[in-house]
């Protein structure tokens, strides 16, 4: 009896182990996410003036994912299209000579449906004077009811970016999104100044 | 000095001069000689046609009709009446030879060499018989006791390598005269541009056409052909299932078969 009961708790123990060991880098991955989310609306609340402001939250999101190159588009007013705000690396996208209504490329496809984008692995020939890209992401940037821009980031190795990646950089997104709308009345207000 | 005994052509044979009789004139000596090779140029063509079938393509038959009267002219200057063999039979060898020479004059190996490849030929066959197996050229080499020189230059020759000047003139034009080799010889890297302003325009219009898609039947076509992403992808992408985007796609291409058509004519 002492030695099926022995038996029966070095079983539990062993099943305790397995599962923190398990458990264990999804909660660090977790924390890690929620650091940086912290990080990032540190980052937007005390820099609204900062115009680097969205390039450090670019660096932030480095943390949790493996993106080799990152650009961020906001929608221009003036001419109703996507201009580049800042980038990461050299930007990439997809069928770039494709037009739609908000410019050219897939991103723009993505910001006027207001749909997240993810191709987990390309394996498209490598053109001239292009790099290579392996794996794309693009999710919009919506205020209310209205796509205001795009984060799009790509990796040379195909299978790079997951279901996962896309949730967090949706996050990043949303949390973002208050301070793309502000940046953008800004650029407004300055341009009427000038003129 | 003891005088030579001199070798004699029919010709010569026949008019013969005899000691203290005028020396002929060097211009009919010429024409005698033109008379002869006429006469005899069958020979040529004979030796000509029974050596070309086995050389490659590179060779000219021209140079070889050239050094085979050149033999020709030489067995009629040499041939010697009281060996008392058949003209034809002598001036045959002669020319024979004197395309063989012509043929090693072109040739950028040497005999040894030459010889050293047929060796390796045969040894590379016998080996491949022994072990049945594809051999390689080194372990033949080490087999016949090369070194790894003779066995590098014994490879290209088994190989066939030819060697051309690049200098060398290829055809004689009217109005720049002399052309060279280097002249005419094709870049496989140069970019021909005519067919390049073709293709720039070609695809130039495809994008039009493209771009003047309804917007799903253009996603849909540019991220297939520009992408290479599958039918499953682009549905995933567009949140639509994958027969669907294969419907799509059909649609799209019979109206851009349409479109370009309507472009063309």
């Amino acid at each position: 009896m002492k030695r099926t009961s022995r038996k029966r708790k070095s079983n539990k123990a062993s099943c305790r182990d397995r599962c923190r060991r398990v458990k264990r880098p999804e909660a660090d991955k977790r924390r890690r996410e929620m650091t940086s989310f912290e990080a990032v609306s540190k980052c937007v609340a005390s820099r609204l003036e900062d115009e680097r402001a969205l390039e450090k939250c670019l660096t932030i999101l480095r943390d949790v994912i493996p993106f080799e190159n990152c650009a961020l588009f906001v929608l221009t007013e003036k001419t109703g299209k996507l201009e580049l705000e800042t980038a990461l690396g050299f930007p990439q996208d997809l069928i770039e000579s494709v037009k739609f209504d908000l410019g050219h490329g897939l991103s723009a496809w993505a910001a006027r449906e207001r749909k997240s984008v993810l191709v987990k692995e390309l394996s498209r020939p490598l053109k001239e004077g292009s790099e290579r890209l392996g794996s794309f992401l693009a999710v919009p940037i919506v205020a209310g009811e209205r796509s205001i821009g795009v984060i799009t980031m790509g990796h040379q190795q195909s299978g790079t970016f997951k279901a996962d990646h896309k949730r967090i950089l949706q996050f990043f997104c949303t949390l973002i999104s208050g301070f793309v709308l502000s940046t953008i009345e800004n650029k407004e207000k300055t341009a009427v100044v000038v003129m | 000095m003891k005088p030579v005994a001199c070798a004699k052509s029919p010709a010569s044979v026949r008019e013969a001069r005899r000691p203290g009789s005028p020396r002929r004139p060097a211009q009919s000596r010429a024409k005698r000689e033109v008379e002869m090779v006429e006469k005899y140029i069958h020979l040529v063509k004979t030796a000509v046609d029974r050596i070309k079938f086995k050389l490659p393509k590179t060779i000219d038959e021209e140079d070889l009709t050239n050094s085979a009267v050149i033999g020709l002219i030489d067995a009629l200057r040499k041939y010697d009446i009281s060996k008392k063999t058949k003209f034809e039979t002598y001036a045959m060898w002669r020319i024979k030879g004197a395309i063989l020479d012509e043929l090693r004059s072109l040739d950028w190996a040497s005999r040894s060499a030459r010889r050293k490849a047929r060796e390796m030929q045969k040894q590379l066959q016998v080996l491949e018989q022994k072990l049945g197996r594809s051999v390689s050229e080194g372990e033949a080499a080490d087999r016949l006791k090369m070194n790894s020189r003779d066995a590098t230059r014994v490879g290209e020759t088994m190989r066939g390598r030819i060697i051309l000047s690049i200098d060398q003139p290829v055809h004689l034009d009217e109005e720049s005269g002399r052309v060279e080799l280097c002249e005419v010889i094709e870049d496989p890297q140069a970019v021909d541009t005519l067919e390049a302003v073709e293709e720039e325009e070609s695809r130039k219009m495809m994008l039009h056409c493209i771009n003047n898609l309804p917007e799903q039947e253009r996603l849909v076509i540019a991220l297939y052909y520009y992408e290479e992403l599958t039918l499953k992808q682009i549905g995933q992408v567009l949140g639509i299932s994958e027969s669907r985007a294969s419907q799509v796609h059909t649609k799209a291409i019979s109206r851009l078969k349409t479109r370009v058509t309507k472009v063309l004519v």
